[in-house]
């Protein structure tokens, strides 16, 4: 009962990275398979995001059996080459619309026969009437730019990939199995892929469970004239996305999703003030540097998936509206989002606990390179749970690992405290001496290896340090009165 | 009887006298044993400086007892000593008080688990 998630275009791939956070911190279903829709290939956005899924699975791949709830959880069905005869399902993870199209000739014209069959007959005047020249010779190999018109053409590819046909009949044969889909809609490919492969899916597998978090304007572009003029590469390029015409383009697109739409159970719209979002600074069209920073509005999405999934029966409800609050306008001036702010806030600390084993996990990593055996020989969690020093040192590609998945754990918090509204739950570098913003005190001196006992007391015999590690981890508990 | 704890020291005169010595330097021996073990059992676990916190602490009973062996023997009476009656009767505490603390310390690292697992000292003599 794998639950498949969509991430359509840049946002939805960060969408997706944040997901991926929450199941390693243990909150994410059993089993999720994602799927990436990008015609940017090589978007810089998309291979983090892929970067982040393959380490997690690295991870995921030691720990047999984890529990309920704990630390990386939800297994992830990613690559084609997993899905052998041993498993029944068999989706690729990665959908490119342009597909098909050839190398060059990324454009829309190329795509409808605009300069041979449509010059022939009265289509190329309906072409010509939905389509400025610009837009119709426009090179799509880095996206649709703004453009939602010319990707929903190419959406439709999907039912054309292999991809398609085994995750409708999959759907099929199992009601359980729901989709969720990550797209903005106010740029172009996230815009165009909502409707479109919801749709298809729908109309596929009626009985799907479809739900999806629509992403409102939260961030701003610099202006797409004095980009031209600054930068010799865009010169040529005519058709840029303009982030004056995100608010228009989201307002078009919610009224058609609230009265002409019906192809999802459940739209999350999520959103952020415009004028007062902080402008991408390092913009780039597409491609390897197109690497946009993560914003706490892509957390909030992650957790409307996690809630869509909760769902059981008919409790759906055709929309659920989350809005961060305007900073300026409640006269709040130092706004931030807090662990009070999240939905799981009353029921556990994830973020505290992954930000504690990262501290603790770079300590052990740290040892390990230093060869210092002897004291890694005295810890009592390893040496109950049947590891030496020597075993660990043996086993230190496993501690870097961990430690480059929670490095880029860390990146993301910090990248999340850069926004207009910050998402302020950890201190932006997990110093230990303000770790918790709410509670800044509460590890102030903290040493980490203190966590040595707490580790030792959930009594996990691992068949790897990382799965020792991971499941002694997510049995300790974290308690108001003493954390750690 | 007091041979338990006085390994290298028989007095053979003197008896009853000698014989509260060495009782009342057991007391101290192990009012001192006890005192430490307590102050590093109470200490909060810190891995990096947990090998210093307990070598510490076997040092400053074993400076007690040396400390103590001294004041305690120059008010001995010469007349109750016989060959090197002094200087066996400190060398014997001091060095039971040393053993005896570390065999303490090795049975309340093993009750308490993880938190006092630096204490365990059989670790430090096997490779």
């Amino acid at each position: 009962m794998p639950y498949y998630v969509f991430a359509i275009g840049g946002t939805g791939a960060r969408c997706l990275e944040s997901l991926l956070y929450l199941c390693a911190m243990g909150l994410g279903p059993k089993e999720l398979h994602p799927i990436l829709v990008d015609p940017d290939s090589g978007n810089g956005n998309l291979n983090r995001t892929k970067e982040l899924i393959i380490r997690y699975k690295e991870i995921r791949s030691k720990i047999n059996n984890p529990d309920k709830g704990s630390l990386f959880y939800t297994g992830v069905l990613f690559e084609e080459q997993e899905t052998g005869p041993d498993v029944a399902i068999q989706v690729p993870n990665y959908f490119n619309p342009n597909t098909g199209l050839e190398p060059g000739m990324n454009t829309l014209s190329h795509f409808i026969d605009y300069n041979t069959r449509l010059q022939q007959d009265d289509g190329k005047h309906l072409a010509d009437l939905l389509f400025s020249k610009n837009e119709l010779e426009m090179d799509m190999a880095q996206g649709y730019r703004g453009v939602p018109s010319i990707g929903s053409i190419l959406m439709t590819n999907i039912q054309k990939h292999k991809i398609w046909d085994v995750l409708v009949a999959s759907l099929k044969a199992d009601l359980e199995s729901k989709v969720f889909i990550f797209a903005s809609v106010f740029g172009g490919t996230g815009a165009s892929g909502y409707p479109v492969i919801s749709r298809l899916i729908k109309n596929g597998a009626p009985n799907a469970k479809v739900g999806g978090a629509l992403l409102l304007p939260y961030f701003r572009l610099p202006d797409p004239k004095n980009l031209i003029q600054q930068r010799e590469s865009l010169k040529k390029e005519k058709v840029l996305p303009d982030s004056n015409s995100f608010m228009v383009n989201s307002k078009a697109a919610c009224e058609f999703y609230k009265n002409n739409f019906s192809g999802v159970d459940s739209n999350y719209v999520l959103g952020d003030d415009l004028e007062t979002c902080a402008e991408y600074k390092n913009y780039q069209i597409g491609s390897k540097d197109q690497k946009n920073d993560a914003h706490m509005i892509e957390l909030f999405s992650a957790y409307a998936a996690l809630d869509f999934w909760s769902k059981t029966g008919d409790n759906y409800k055709p929309f659920y509206h989350i809005q961060v609050q305007n900073p300026q306008n409640n006269d709040n001036p130092s706004f931030k989002i807090l662990a009070s702010d999240l939905p799981d806030a009353k029921t556990s600390s994830p973020f505290e606990r992954f930000a504690l084993l990262y501290h603790y996990i770079s300590e052990l990593d740290d040892l390990a390179e230093n060869q210092n055996s002897s004291l890694i020989n005295k810890i009592a969690w390893l040496r109950s749970s049947g590891m030496k020093g020597k075993d660990v040192l043996a086993h230190k590609t496993e501690m870097h690992l961990l430690r480059t998945f929670f490095d880029m754990y860390k990146n993301w918090i910090s990248q999340n405290h850069a926004n207009s509204a910050p998402l302020c739950i950890l201190d932006e570098n997990l110093n230990m001496d303000c770790l918790l913003q709410e509670h800044p005190k509460r590890y102030r001196n903290y040493p980490i290896s203190r966590l040595d006992t707490k580790l030792w007391r959930s009594h996990v015999r691992g068949n790897s340090l990382t799965e020792t590690l991971i499941k002694a981890a997510s049995l300790t508990c974290i308690t108001a009165e003493r954390r750690g | 009887m007091f041979n338990f704890f006085y390994w290298f020291f028989y007095p053979q005169l003197a008896m009853a006298q000698w014989h509260s010595y060495m009782l009342e330097g057991i007391i101290f021996s192990a009012a001192f044993i006890s005192c430490l073990v307590i102050f590093y059992a109470i200490l909060p676990y810190n891995r990096k400086r947990e090998r210093f916190k307990f070598f510490s602490c076997n040092l400053f009973i074993l400076l007690a007892a040396i400390v103590f062996v001294i004041i305690r023997t120059s008010s001995i009476p010469d007349e109750i000593c016989r060959d090197g009656y002094k200087w066996l009767f400190g060398f014997s505490l001091v060095i039971a008080t040393l053993i005896y603390g570390l065999l303490t310390f090795w049975i309340f690292s093993t009750l308490m688990g993880a938190k006092k697992y630096f204490a365990r000292i059989n670790e430090y003599f096997r490779k």
